[in-house]
């Protein structure tokens, strides 16, 4: 150790010595230290991916073999440093596979239901169509912000106690909660309805002269003939549950291994980010889970512009 | 020629297929927004009976000094972030409508930060934003090299004109904006200030670091306007959130822009229009409607503003950046007290209200446009 006074201060140098006990050989070795004040590397003794020693010790997890893993490090630190509390397995893996276990749920139950409510909104004549879609515009103008008081409250007591039936006390903290809160938006069955509505009625009226019933037609006729906007609503319907925060936010609390991504992040943030910010990780992260909706953008650029014009008319 | 037995199926079809939408219709918004305004009479704190207190709510909301914040802070946001969105998305419309090789690149580029999550993007803004970030340091390097950047500036600007002055004195046909001559400008430029540093004339300036602390700061900003000021977190916020947005409404504006028959432009040709006058007198009335949608659907988004508050946490004092959207969450959820659902429920009916509001202003002034269109 070596101490030279300097322009405005004092510059230490330290020697210290790297004893590799791994079974992976550090070749070249690229470091990157920054050394918190009066801190004992020595006898750092959580192992690296701890969670707890995170900010304490996080230096030493920069050091890596070889250029790749340098530069990739915060990539594999992400997986590698989260782990869970209960169950030991990776949480950011997890994490991911939640968000498109919640997003592929959501886009079947919106694409089945959107269309069969968009299809009768449109071309079916029933008492109380009126009031029904005009409950559901008044329900695009309130913001979600406002019902969620209620909603919440709805979940925890388990769907007035009907999820009991089926053995669950409450829906908050479950995906079956998420799932069922979000069977189909307005907007969803707004779109569809607007599509149906275009058709011509000769294709229904051939059919219906055979005898076909309401639920033939639907399914045989107007249902293959919805490809074009069932594609954007996939589309549209992913990237929003992928990108989902508030209401996540309410139901799922506890514990990390049910978070979708964006809550993960949140949790990344808070423990990266405890007691200096350790930005490598929390980038990394972040941009591990907008690469799959920049994918999405890059295939499906179109029906992202429709997409918002869609959305445009419910102003 | 329909059975008889299937004419009652005939008759539910309607309502079996529209059963799992009214479902979500009525318990998550009918059943919610109904039961949220009777909260909003109410005490309660989520375990115990709701006790009916009647107006009590709308009376103490008013006396919180944190809903007053909140909704000081909203409005803020709301009207600043609208406008400049609003402004920004019609020209990055404008510039992006050009036919140029390569445009399709660039609406993408610009529309990409609008696909990510709000927490992907505002985590980024947080780390844009540290003390010792990537912003304060780009500030710090332009101070430094201010003088040399405004000479490239300068000798850029001074040979273009020159340039199109001299055309315009032969009478040629020239554009304000000839692009050879901007390039032309624009290298003598960059070979003016690169000799200027070169052989010593100009130095970049020994100037501090730039020590802008973006969130945790209870100051206002800017001075002059004293209580209208709004607090610099809110503001940081705000910067961020029109680069995310504006995009989104860019790609409207541009759709719009498209829409316009080209008979317009070359009838505008004929009758000798250019530059400002084809802006202001053919495309301004023709995206008119498209206007009033992004401004509608600006000022509803800014309203419910949350994520960028909630995941900026203790980051930012509270108060410097609490919305309406947070108050009622966090009233919901305290972190250290009892939940206050009956002041929570008065806020979010307040939040409804003035959604409302918005929307039906917009529909009156929609309303008579349309029918002049």
């Amino acid at each position: 150790m070596k101490r030279e006074p300097a322009e405005g201060g004092l510059t230490t140098t330290y020697r210290f010595r790297l004893v590799n006990t791994g079974e992976v050989a550090l070749d070249p070795v690229p470091m990157d230290l920054t050394v918190p004040m009066r801190q004992q590397f020595v006898s750092a003794t959580l192992a690296p991916n701890r969670i707890e020693r995170l900010g304490r010790a996080q230096s030493w997890n920069n050091v890596s073999a070889g250029l790749l893993p340098y530069v990739f490090g915060n990539y594999a630190r992400v997986f590698r440093e989260n782990y869970s509390a209960s169950t030991g397995k990776g949480l950011f893996l997890l994490w991911i596979r939640n968000s498109f276990f919640l997003a592929v749920t959501r886009v079947i139950t919106t694409l089945i239901f959107a269309s069969m409510a968009g299809y009768a909104l449109a071309r079916l004549n029933f008492r109380g169509k009126q009031g029904i879609f005009a409950f559901l515009l008044f329900s695009m103008m309130i913001p979600q912000q406002v019902t969620f008081i209620s909603n919440y409250l709805v979940l925890r007591d388990g769907i007035f106690g009907l999820s009991r039936l089926f053995g669950v006390p409450t829906l908050l903290n479950t995906y079956a909660g998420l799932i069922v809160s979000g069977l189909v938006g307005a907007s969803s069955v707004f779109i569809m309805k607007q599509f149906f509505e275009r058709l011509p009625a000769s294709l229904e009226e051939s059919a219906r002269i055979d005898g076909a019933s309401t639920y033939t037609v639907f399914f045989r006729i107007m249902l293959p003939l919805a490809k074009p906007p069932l594609g954007a609503l996939t589309i549209l319907t992913f990237q929003g549950v992928w990108n989902e925060f508030f209401w996540p936010l309410v139901v799922i609390t506890s514990p990390a291994d049910r978070f979708p991504l964006t809550i993960g992040l949140l949790n990344l943030q808070r423990a990266y980010g405890a007691a200096t910010f350790d930005w490598g990780p929390i980038l990394a992260g972040t941009f591990i889970s907008a690469l799959p909706v920049i994918i999405l953008f890059i295939a499906f650029q179109q029906y992202f512009v429709e997409g918002i014009s869609f959305s445009g008319t419910k102003g | 020629m329909r059975r008889a037995s299937s004419k009652v199926g005939e008759k539910l079809a309607p309502y079996v297929l529209l059963a799992p939408f009214l479902f979500t219709l009525i318990v998550f918004f009918g059943y919610a927004f109904v039961r949220v305004v009777y909260f909003s009479f109410t005490t309660y704190d989520l375990f115990s009976k709701p006790e009916w207190v009647g107006l009590k709510n709308y009376v103490n909301i008013f006396r919180d000094l944190d809903f007053t914040r909140a909704m000081k802070n909203s409005l803020t946001f709301m009207v600043v972030v609208t406008t400049a969105q609003t402004i920004i998305a019609l020209l990055l419309a404008l510039l992006l409508n050009q036919k140029v090789r390569g445009i399709r690149f660039f609406r993408a580029a610009y529309y990409m930060p609008s696909v990510a999550s709000s927490v992907v993007v505002t985590l980024i803004f947080i780390w844009f934003f540290q003390r010792r970030g990537v912003l304060n340091f780009v500030i710090t390097k332009f101070k430094e090299y201010q003088a040399i950047i405004l000479l490239f500036l300068f000798a850029a600007a001074a040979i273009h004109i020159v340039l199109v002055v001299w055309e315009k004195l032969r009478r040629r046909p020239v554009s304000v904006f000839e692009p050879s001559f901007m390039f032309l400008g624009v290298l003598i430029g960059f070979i003016v200030a690169f000799g200027a540093v070169r052989f010593g004339f100009l130095v970049p300036r020994e100037v501090p670091p730039v020590d802008i602390i973006w969130f945790n700061t209870t100051k206002t900003w800017p001075d002059f306007l004293g209580s209208l000021a709004f607090p610099i977190p809110l503001g940081a916020i705000m910067l961020f959130n029109i680069w995310t947005t504006a995009p989104t409404f860019m790609l409207l504006y541009l759709a719009g822009l498209q829409d316009i028959p080209r008979e317009l432009y070359e009838a505008a040709a004929v009758d000798g229009a250019e530059g400002w006058h084809i802006i202001l007198h053919i495309i301004a009335p023709q995206l008119k409607p498209i206007t009033f949608l992004v401004v509608t659907m600006g000022l509803i988004g800014t309203l419910q503003m949350f994520d960028q508050v909630a995941i900026l946490g203790s980051q930012a004092p509270r108060s410097s950046v609490i919305t309406l959207a947070y108050y009622i969450y966090s009233n919901l959820f305290p972190s250290s007290a009892v939940p206050r659902v009956g002041m929570a429920s008065a806020a979010a009916m307040f939040l409804a209200l003035l959604t409302f509001i918005i929307v039906y202003a917009q529909r009156k002034v929609l309303g008579e446009e349309g029918e002049n269109a």
